[in-house]
C-alpha cells in the first residue's frame, strides 16, 4: 500500500510538472524566419496614422526549398507577407487570417527596421513584442534599413535573405567594417542598462543586399540618432577592438601605389583617468598583422628601416580613421558608442554614479587620447631566388 | 470569491485530469496484476514425491523383468540374455542411446567367450570387463535411469547387484562456431547440445585443478543433467551458495531449454532486462569463470547461463579482449552509443518534431516539414507503422529458412524502403530514424539485450509523443531507477557505476591494456582479488 502511494504522488509531480501538453505537428508550422518593420501607410481611417506599421513577415516556403525533385524554377524559397496594424502581435495575427498554418518563431533570424521607424519610435516599443514572446528566439539579430526593409526582404539572394543577412553578418571576424552582431538578448540588456549602441546598417544596392555601416541609437531615448559610414565604423572597431580581421591600405609615398596590410590580432587598452572632476579616456590600440598584397614596386622591404617606415604609414592611417570617427561621435551625434561608461564604472564608480544620467554628453566632451601601435609580423614572402 | 475565481482558473482542463487518470491507473493495474502473479508463484508446489526403492533380488529373471516392469516394456528397451559358461546372464540397454560397437566388441565378446571361473564371477566381473566406465547399483528405479540416460545395465544370476557400464554413443552435433556470436578474431568453438562435450570444451580451456562442477538433477519427469561450474577460490562462496539453493528449488516437471532455469532462478521476473547471460561461447564462460562468476550448463542446450551478470556484460564482445586495446575501448564506445540510439532516437525524433521544433537546425527543420507534407498520420503513428513493420520483417526473416528470409529482407526494405515514401505514407526522415534505429538495436553482440531495448523504445517513444521531451527525461529517470534497483545474485545490475567502483572502470565503458587490469572485478567480492601473472 505504501508503495502505492508513493507511486501516486511520483506521477502527481510528473503531471503538475508539465510545461507542454499539446503538440504540434512540425508540418503545421510556418517558420517565421526574418521580420521587417516599416512605417505605415495609413489605407483605413480605423488608426491615427503615426502609430501604424508595415510589417514584413518572411516565413519558409518548403516546396521552394526542395530543389532536388520538384524545383519549378520559379519557386521562390520564401513567401513575404505584409501587414499593417498598430502593434506586432496584431499583425502577426492578421497573418493568420490567410495562411492555413500558425506562425512560430522558434527559427527566427533578423529583424530589419526602416530608419524611418527606428528614429520616430522607441526601441523597446519596437521590440518588445519579441522580447516577451515565449517562442522567439533571442539570438536574432536586429539591423536597421535606409530604405525600406520590404525591399530587403524581398531580395533575391541564393538563399532565403534572413538566412542570408545572418551569414553574411558572420564574417565579422575577417571584416573591420562590420559590427559586431547584435542580438535581441543583448540589445534588452543594453537598452535597460541605458546606453547607445550601433546596429548594423544594412542597404539594398543593385538589386544586392550588402552589409555598410551602422545605425547609431542613442541610449537614452532608444531611438536612432544617426548613421556611421563604412569608414567611420572601422575607426569604432579600432578603438573598441572586437574584431580581429580586416585591412588596411596605404599609398606608397611617390609610386602612389597600394599596399595591403592584412589584421591578424588587434587589441585595445582603454584607460579612464579622472583629473580635477574631468574625464578622459586613454586607448592604447595594438595590431599585428602582415603585408598580403603589394602593388607597389618597391622591393627594399627587406629591410629594417623601410619596414618601420611602412609601419608607421599604416599607424597614421589608422589614427586618421579614428580620429574621424571620433569627431562624428563626440561632436556630431554626442553618444558613446564606445561602451567607455563600462570602464567608468568599474573604475570609477562614484564618478559615473554622479555622471550616468547625463553620460552621453559627458562622453562627448571628455578627450580621448589615442596610441596606435602596429606591426607588420610577416612579408608573406617566399625568399627564394 | 475573486480569489476562488483566480484559483479555479489555474486548474487544468478536463481532458488533462482524463490523461492523469489514466496515465496513474496503468501502472497501477501493472503492479496489481504483478503482486498477484508473485502471489501465485509463491504458492507451494507439490512436494517433491519420494519414490520408493525398490531392491533387486537374487533371481535373475525376477530383475529383468522387474526392470522391464518399471520401464513400461516399450520396444527401444532391450533385453538381451546371453550364458556366462554355465549361468545366465542379460544386459539391458536402451536402442539409439547406446553405441552398439561396444556392446558388440567389448562386453557381449568378452563376456560370451570368458573362461573365468563360475565362483569368481561376482566380484571379478567389474574388473574384466573393458569398458572405461562402471560401477554396481542395487535400486531397480537408479538402475532404470541410467538405461535411459544410455547406459548397459549388466545383471548376473549369481550377483544381486547390477553393473551399470558407460556404453552411451548417440548421435551429437559436432563443435561448431556459434551462429548468434559470431567473431573475426577468436576461437571458432561453440557448445553443443551434450553437457559432457560442453564439460569437455570447459576443461580444455586449460589445465586448471581448481576448476569445479557440481552436478544436479533438474525435471521432476524429464531429468536432466544440470552442472554449475565455478573456480574454487574465486567465485564468492555466497553467491555459489545462493546459485545452489535456487537451482535445488526448481521443481517443474521438464526443463527444455536453460531459458526455463533462467526464469526460474532470476530475481525479477517482471523486468524488461536480462539478468542472466546465456552465451553459446565457451570463452565467454571462462572469461566470466576466472573473473568469480558461475556457469550453468544444462543437457540439451548449447546456451550455457552466466550468474551473475552485471548491464557492461551484454555490451561487450569476447573481440574486445582479443584485438588491440584501443580499437576495442572505441568499438565498445561504438556499442554504447548504439544501444542509447536504439532506445531513444524514435523517442527523440517525435519529440523534437512534434514538440521542440526551435531545437531542430533551420535547414533541417525546412526539409523535414517539405518531406512531412502530404504525410496523413501524426508522426507518432508514422514512427509506430515503420517500427512495427521492421519487427514484423525482422520476424519473418528469422522464422523462415534461410534462402527465403534474405528474400523477405530485400523486398520489405524496398517496399518500407521506396514505396512507402513514394506512395507518401510516410516521410523519408522517418525511414531513416527508423532504420537507424533498427541498425543499431541488431549491432548490439548479445540477442536478449536487444529484445528489451526494442520493448523499452516503443514506451520511450509514447511519452515523448504525449509529454515531449520531458516525456523521454521521465522515461529516461523511470529506466534509471528501475536499473539502479536490479540486482542478479546480491550483484547491482548497473555494475561499476552504480555503486560506484572506479577500480572496475578499467574493464566498463572502455577497455584497458590488460596488463593494467591486475585486480578481478570488485563487484563479484572474489575470494582471490589479484589476477596472477
Amino acid at each position: 500500500m505504501k508503495n502505492v502511494t508513493y507511486l501516486f504522488i511520483f506521477l502527481l509531480t510528473v503531471l503538475m510538472l508539465t510545461g507542454c501538453w499539446s503538440s504540434k505537428d512540425i508540418e503545421k508550422l510556418d517558420l517565421l524566419l526574418g521580420v521587417g518593420i516599416d512605417e505605415g501607410q495609413s489605407n483605413s481611417h480605423e488608426y491615427s496614422k503615426e502609430d501604424l506599421m508595415n510589417v514584413t513577415f518572411q516565413l519558409v516556403n518548403v516546396s521552394g526549398n526542395q530543389s532536388s525533385k520538384t524545383y519549378s524554377g520559379n519557386a521562390k524559397p520564401f513567401v513575404n507577407v505584409n501587414e499593417t496594424g498598430e502593434s506586432l502581435l496584431e499583425a502577426a495575427r492578421e497573418v493568420l487570417l490567410k495562411r492555413k498554418n500558425t506562425l512560430n518563431g522558434q527559427h527566427q533570424r533578423l529583424v530589419v527596421l526602416s530608419s524611418k521607424v527606428a528614429q520616430k519610435r522607441n526601441m523597446r516599443e519596437l521590440l518588445d513584442f519579441f522580447i516577451r514572446d515565449p517562442e522567439a528566439r533571442m539570438s536574432c539579430l536586429i539591423m536597421v534599413t535606409g530604405g525600406l526593409s520590404r525591399d530587403i526582404m524581398d531580395t533575391e539572394t541564393d538563399e532565403i535573405p534572413s538566412v542570408h543577412i545572418k551569414e553574411v553578418s558572420d564574417h565579422i571576424e575577417k571584416s573591420n567594417k562590420l559590427i559586431e552582431p547584435m542580438t535581441l538578448s543583448k540589445i534588452n540588456a543594453t537598452m535597460e542598462a541605458k546606453s547607445s549602441f550601433l546596429l548594423q546598417n544594412i542597404e539594398k544596392r543593385n538589386n544586392e543586399i550588402i552589409l555598410t555601416g551602422a545605425a547609431v541609437i542613442k541610449g537614452d531615448t532608444i531611438t536612432q540618432v544617426g548613421f556611421l559610414n563604412e569608414e567611420e565604423l572601422v575607426g569604432i572597431n579600432w578603438l573598441t577592438a572586437l574584431t580581429d580581421g580586416g585591412i588596411v591600405k596605404i599609398k606608397e609615398e611617390g609610386s602612389n601605389k597600394t599596399i595591403t596590410y592584412e589584421l591578424e590580432t588587434v587589441d585595445s587598452k582603454v584607460k579612464p583617468l579622472l583629473k580635477n572632476g574631468q574625464i578622459s579616456f586613454q586607448v592604447d590600440t595594438k595590431v599585428s598583422g602582415h603585408i598580403t598584397e603589394l602593388l607597389a614596386e618597391t622591393d627594399e622591404l627587406t629591410k629594417e628601416e623601410n619596414i618601420k617606415d611602412l609601419e608607421r604609414q599604416i599607424e597614421e592611417k589608422i589614427k586618421e580613421q579614428i580620429k574621424n570617427s571620433l569627431e562624428k561621435i563626440q561632436q556630431d551625434l554626442k553618444v558613446d558608442v564606445l561602451e567607455f561608461h563600462d570602464y567608468v564604472r568599474i573604475q570609477h564608480p562614484d564618478y559615473w554614479k554622479s555622471h550616468k544620467d547625463d553620460w552621453d554628453n559627458t562622453f562627448s566632451q571628455a578627450n580621448i587620447d589615442y596610441q596606435v601601435d602596429v606591426q607588420i609580423s610577416s612579408l608573406n614572402m617566399n625568399i627564394n631566388e | 470569491m475573486d480569489f476562488l475565481h483566480k484559483v479555479i482558473g489555474y486548474l487544468p482542463d478536463f481532458n488533462v485530469y482524463i490523461y492523469a487518470i489514466l496515465t496513474l491507473i496503468v501502472p497501477i493495474i501493472i503492479m496489481k496484476l504483478t503482486t498477484l502473479l508473485t502471489g501465485a508463484m509463491k504458492q507451494p508446489g507439490s512436494s517433491k514425491q519420494k519414490e520408493s526403492t525398490l531392491m533387486m533380488t537374487s533371481d535373475i529373471s525376477d530383475n529383468v523383468s522387474m526392470i522391464n516392469e518399471v520401464l513400461g516394456g516399450n520396444n527401444d528397451i532391450i533385453t538381451r540374455e546371453f550364458f556366462m559358461n554355465d549361468s545366465r546372464a542379460s544386459i539391458i540397454f536402451t536402442r539409439g542411446l547406446v553405441d552398439t560397437a561396444i556392446i558388440n566388441n567389448n562386453i557381449l565378446d568378452t563376456l560370451i567367450f570368458n573362461t573365468i571361473d563360475d565362483e569368481r564371477i561376482p566380484y571379478s566381473l567389474k574388473e574384466m570387463l573393458p569398458v572405461s566406465e562402471c560401477h554396481e547399483e542395487t535400486d531397480i528405479h537408479t538402475i532404470t535411469s541410467y538405461i535411459l540416460r544410455g547406459e548397459t545395465a549388466l545383471l548376473h544370476e549369481k550377483s544381486t547387484k547390477a553393473i551399470i557400464l558407460k556404453t552411451s554413443g548417440s548421435k551429437d552435433r559436432s563443435i561448431e562456431e556459434p551462429v548468434t556470436e559470431q567473431v573475426v578474431r577468436g576461437p571458432r568453438t561453440g557448445f553443443n547440445e551434450n553437457i559432457n562435450d560442453n564439460q569437455a570444451i570447459l576443461r580444455k580451456a586449460g589445465v586448471n585443478k581448481d576448476l569445479r562442477f557440481i552436478s544436479f538433477q533438474v525435471g521432476e519427469r524429464f531429468k536432466k543433467e544440470l552442472i554449475i561450474a565455478y573456480i574454487e577460490g574465486i567465485a564468492n562462496e555466497t553467491i555459489i551458495q545462493n546459485v545452489k539453493e535456487k537451482i535445488e528449488s526448481i521443481h517443474i516437471d521438464n526443463v527444455p531449454e536453460s531459458g526455463y532455469i533462467e526464469e526460474f532462478i532470476e530475481e525479477n521476473t517482471f523486468s524488461l532486462f536480462p539478468q542472466i547471460q546465456s552465451t553459446e561461447r565457451p570463452d565467454r564462460v571462462i572469461a566470466a569463470l576466472s573473473e568469480g562468476r558461475v556457469g550453468i550448463l544444462l543437457d540439451g542446450t548449447p546456451f550455457v547461463l552466466i550468474a551473475p551478470v552485471t548491464i557492461n556484460m551484454y555490451l561487450q564482445s569476447p573481440e574486445d579482449y582479443y584485438d588491440r586495446w584501443i580499437p576495442g575501448s572505441l568499438i565498445r564506445l561504438l556499442r554504447y552509443t548504439a544501444a542509447f540510439i536504439s532506445v531513444f532516437t524514435p523517442a527523440l525524433y517525435i519529440s523534437f518534431v512534434s514538440f521542440h521544433q526551435g531545437l531542430i537546425p533551420t535547414n533541417l527543420a525546412i526539409s523535414i516539414i517539405g518531406s512531412r507534407e502530404g504525410v496523413p498520420f501524426p508522426v507518432l503513428i508514422e514512427v509506430m507503422l515503420m517500427e512495427v513493420s521492421i519487427e514484423i520483417l525482422r520476424e519473418a526473416g528469422l522464422r523462415l529458412p534461410k534462402p527465403i528470409g534474405q528474400t523477405i529482407g530485400i523486398v520489405g526494405g524496398l517496399v518500407i524502403g521506396e514505396a512507402a515514401v513514394q506512395a507518401g505514407i510516410v516521410s523519408p526522415v522517418t525511414v531513416i530514424v527508423v532504420a537507424i534505429t533498427a541498425i543499431s538495436s541488431f549491432s548490439l553482440p548479445q540477442y536478449t539485450l536487444s529484445i528489451s531495448l526494442r520493448i523499452l523504445r516503443f514506451i520511450a517513444m509514447f511519452l515523448a509523443a504525449t509529454l515531449g521531451l520531458y516525456g523521454v527525461i521521465v522515461f529516461f529517470l523511470f529506466f534509471c531507477i528501475h536499473l539502479v534497483r536490479l540486482k542478479s545474485f546480491g550483484v547491482p545490475f548497473l555494475g561499476p557505476a552504480v555503486p560506484y567502483q572506479i577500480s572496475d572502470w578499467k574493464d566498463f565503458l572502455i577497455r584497458l591494456p590488460i596488463q593494467s587490469m591486475k585486480k578481478r572485478p570488485e563487484i563479484l567480492k572474489p575470494g582471490d582479488k589479484m589476477r596472477k601473472g
